[in-house]
């Protein structure tokens, strides 16, 4: 899977004996998947924020770089943790898209819904 | 000859502007001197202009129903994603969060990350799949798979009243900036800001709202850096100086043991130590996790946001629009974290406090100081430069929402639910520009209404109603197969009623006996510290540097002691909130946290009561198939 992501050629491996329509399906299955763990890893972090920063605070007083304190070092990764989500997001979807617009074209013309 | 009429019209209007607004400032205004004013003006006037001369443009390049409601759909990923940060980026971030920190250190950057962040559950969720579902509106998305009227009209409704909730305090915050600055009376203010925006809205639609966005988003990122270079100069570029220098300043501690009960006082790193951690502002952990929610789901759902994915060629474009947003916001946010910072550095927290208790006011005041101070003609300008800025802001956003509340009631509610989509071109537009104006003058009428009156707890009610209301009919829509009409109409109504209903019994509503104790409070401490700073005056002891300070704090003494004054005239006899309670029956300002589950379970639970139609699966293959792929959505025309 990891490979996918520096070869976009991979994406487009279709198994043969797949229907258009079965395959366009799991195109939509990848691409719920990938939205669940990424929506998922956000909430996870994001609510991690607000959790320490309302019933953990003696935690977020901690000193952990330089002067700054655990909450605002995590506070402020907050926007390096949304960057790299988006990066792997937009990655991810170059591939699915491209095999969804394949299947697409294929069930289209053969399979309306 | 059509456009010179117009240009004409539009400097005639500007200059037109700049002479009211001279010509009616009052005397309130203590940050600006009268002798600098004229700065300032000239700051507004210039940004005015130029925002008319884009409308101008925008007037020029087509009137089709196309053109109006979503720019003929060819935006690139990289113009709407600065229209994007330009929608989003309020006064709320730029004036009232750099404020709060300034104030109250760390939780204001917790208003920061929430707004930020909750572009992700857009780009993830919400950006692609309504581009490839909808043409002008919310409606047309939830419109895709349910029944077509029930679907308009409840979009329709919930988008109207998110817009103008939010409307509100945007443009009451406009009028305040106007005031607290030029002196310009509030009434003026107002209808100042709401013509502007309805010139925008009707004349130019969408293109002119875009281009307005851009380039409102492109002075705030400009006047953001100038002002984090200007803050970084004095210190050599070196932010850990400025950070240590700040942890250790004298004038930090003494505002934070004097303003804040739960800060002790003492050693001077230690009191100042609270400065960076949780708790000074927020200090409910409930009330934080409910704003937390209201941020990151009602995002989603905001119609303005929404319908600026309308704007562009396909999917694909609407994620690299967000990207870009994202990219921009996210800067600007940095620098609003830092220039809070300076400002509680340079500036201190009893003179922001001093002009504006709330802190509004404390990016313009860094401004001046950075420019020199009160009295140097640079310091005023640049605070005039920001000022503008931050006006522009308001009314871009304002804008922006205008729209989105006018296509609702045009698109949807005349053109989907009254007249079946059977109208032509023409008519489509002519309804925008009837719905555009209807929504700009409710929205002026009420901010004319709300004089005197909190409407700060109105964003965060937007926030809620898009959070309780829309997130979980569109999420539904989307994304539940099981979901269906009724569901959808179960969640709209019943997420949008709890959401009101909770702040209307919440602490966010004029309880007058509070407000009563606490002016009476208010006009006694004054009354002595008048007492004591006359006193001071007059004592042959005191040296001219005491007698200047005397006459400083002499002047907001009397300026709280009239504001508690009128605060108590203003309630009269009244006893009871406007729904008629003594005191709050809940505790929380924000309601997310209750009213966003009961929302999502209105959904599941009226989905699961109300059996489907017979072509539901068929609908619901057809969306899957649409949403993902994004065949047949229309063609866009280029930029």
């Amino acid at each position: 899977m990891i490979s996918d992501l520096n070869l976009p050629v991979a994406a487009l491996r279709i198994p043969a004996a797949e229907p258009p329509s079965s395959a366009f399906d799991a195109c939509v299955s990848s691409k719920n998947r990938l939205l669940m763990l990424l929506s998922s890893a956000f909430f996870m972090y994001y609510f991690a924020l607000i959790v320490g920063a309302g019933w953990c605070r003696s935690l977020f007083t901690l000193q952990v770089l330089g002067g700054m304190n655990l909450g605002t070092v995590f506070a402020l990764s907050q926007y390096l943790f949304v960057a790299g989500l988006a990066v792997v997001y937009t990655r991810r979807m170059t591939i699915i898209d491209a095999r969804i617009k394949v299947h697409a074209a294929t069930r289209n013309v053969g399979d309306q819904p | 000859m059509k456009c010179a009429r117009f240009l004409r019209r539009g400097a005639g209007f500007a200059a037109a502007l700049t002479v009211l607004l001279s010509a009616t400032r009052t005397q309130a205004a203590e940050v600006v001197s009268g002798a600098h004013r004229p700065y300032a003006f000239g700051s507004f006037a210039a940004v005015i202009l130029l925002t008319l001369t884009i409308t101008w443009w925008a007037a020029r390049k087509g009137n089709t129903a196309s053109d109006f409601y979503t720019a003929g759909g060819g935006i690139s990923g990289a113009k709407n994603g600065l229209a994007i940060a330009g929608d989003y980026l309020s006064a709320a971030a730029f004036l009232g969060v750099s404020g709060l920190i300034a104030l109250y250190g760390y939780d204001g950057i917790l208003y920061l990350v929430g707004f930020f962040v909750a572009f992700v559950p857009v780009l993830l969720l919400v950006a692609e799949p309504c581009r490839n579902l909808g043409r002008y509106t919310f409606g047309d998305v939830l419109a895709y798979r349910h029944d077509f009227r029930t679907s308009k009209l409840l979009a329709a409704v919930s988008s109207v009243i998110v817009a103008i909730f939010y409307m509100i305090p945007q443009i009451v915050g406009g009028a305040v900036l106007l005031y607290a600055l030029l002196g310009v009376p509030y009434e003026v203010s107002i209808i100042v800001v709401g013509t502007l925006m309805l010139i925008y809205v009707t004349f130019g639609g969408m293109r002119a709202t875009t281009w307005v966005q851009i380039v409102k988003a492109a002075l705030l990122l400009t006047a953001c850096t100038g002002l984090v270079v200007l803050a970084l100069i004095p210190i050599h570029f070196n932010m850990v100086s400025f950070f240590t220098a700040l942890s250790h300043q004298t004038a930090l501690s003494d505002y934070l043991t004097r303003d804040h009960a739960t800060v002790d006082s003492g050693d001077v790193r230690l009191v100042t130590k609270t400065f960076f951690e949780p708790g000074l502002y927020l200090k409910n952990p409930v009330e934080l996790l409910s704003l937390g929610l209201a941020l990151t789901l009602g995002t989603a759902a905001m119609p303005h946001i929404m319908m600026r994915f309308f704007s562009v060629r396909d999917a694909q474009t609407a994620r690299k629009s967000v990207l870009w947003g994202m990219l921009w916001i996210g800067g600007c946010h940095l620098m609003i974290i830092f220039l809070g910072f300076a400002a509680a550095y340079y500036v201190g927290g009893f003179r922001i406090a001093a002009i504006d208790k709330g802190g509004n006011l404390a990016a313009p005041l860094l401004a001046q100081y950075l420019g020199g101070g009160a009295d140097s003609p640079p310091g005023n300008l640049l605070l005039g430069l920001v000022a503008a800025v931050a006006f522009a802001t308001i009314v871009a956003v304002v804008a922006g929402l205008t729209l989105a509340a006018a296509s609702a009631l045009a698109h949807d509610v005349y053109v989907g639910a009254l007249k079946g989509g059977n109208v032509s071109d023409r008519e489509q537009v002519v309804a925008g520009k009837v719905a555009a104006l209807l929504v700009g003058l409710v929205a002026i009428g009420a901010s004319l209404l709300a004089k005197g009156q909190n409407v700060a707890h109105l964003v965060g009610l937007a926030f809620a109603v898009a959070a309780s209301a829309n997130l979980p009919a569109l999420l539904g829509t989307l994304y539940w197969r099981r979901c269906n009409t009724f569901g959808v109409t179960c969640s709209v109504v019943g997420g949008t009623v709890t959401a009101i209903v909770l702040v209307l019994v919440s602490p966010n509503m004029q309880y007058p006996q509070a407000v009563r104790a606490e002016a009476s409070r208010t006009l006694a401490m004054e009354d002595m510290e008048i007492q004591t700073l006359q006193r001071r005056l007059v004592d042959p002891a005191s040296t001219s540097s005491v007698r200047d300070a005397s006459t400083a704090a002499l002047a907001n003494a009397r300026r709280l002691r009239a504001a508690a004054q009128a605060s108590l005239d203003g309630l009269g006899q009244t006893t009871t909130s406007i729904v008629g309670l003594q005191r709050p029956l809940i505790n929380l300002r924000n309601p997310g946290i209750v009213s966003i589950p009961l929302g999502v379970i209105f959904l599941i639970f009226g989905s699961l009561i109300y059996s489907r139609g017979p072509t539901a699966d068929d609908k619901w293959r057809e969306l899957v198939f649409r949403r993902d792929s994004g065949v047949g959505i229309d063609k866009a025309v280029g930029h």
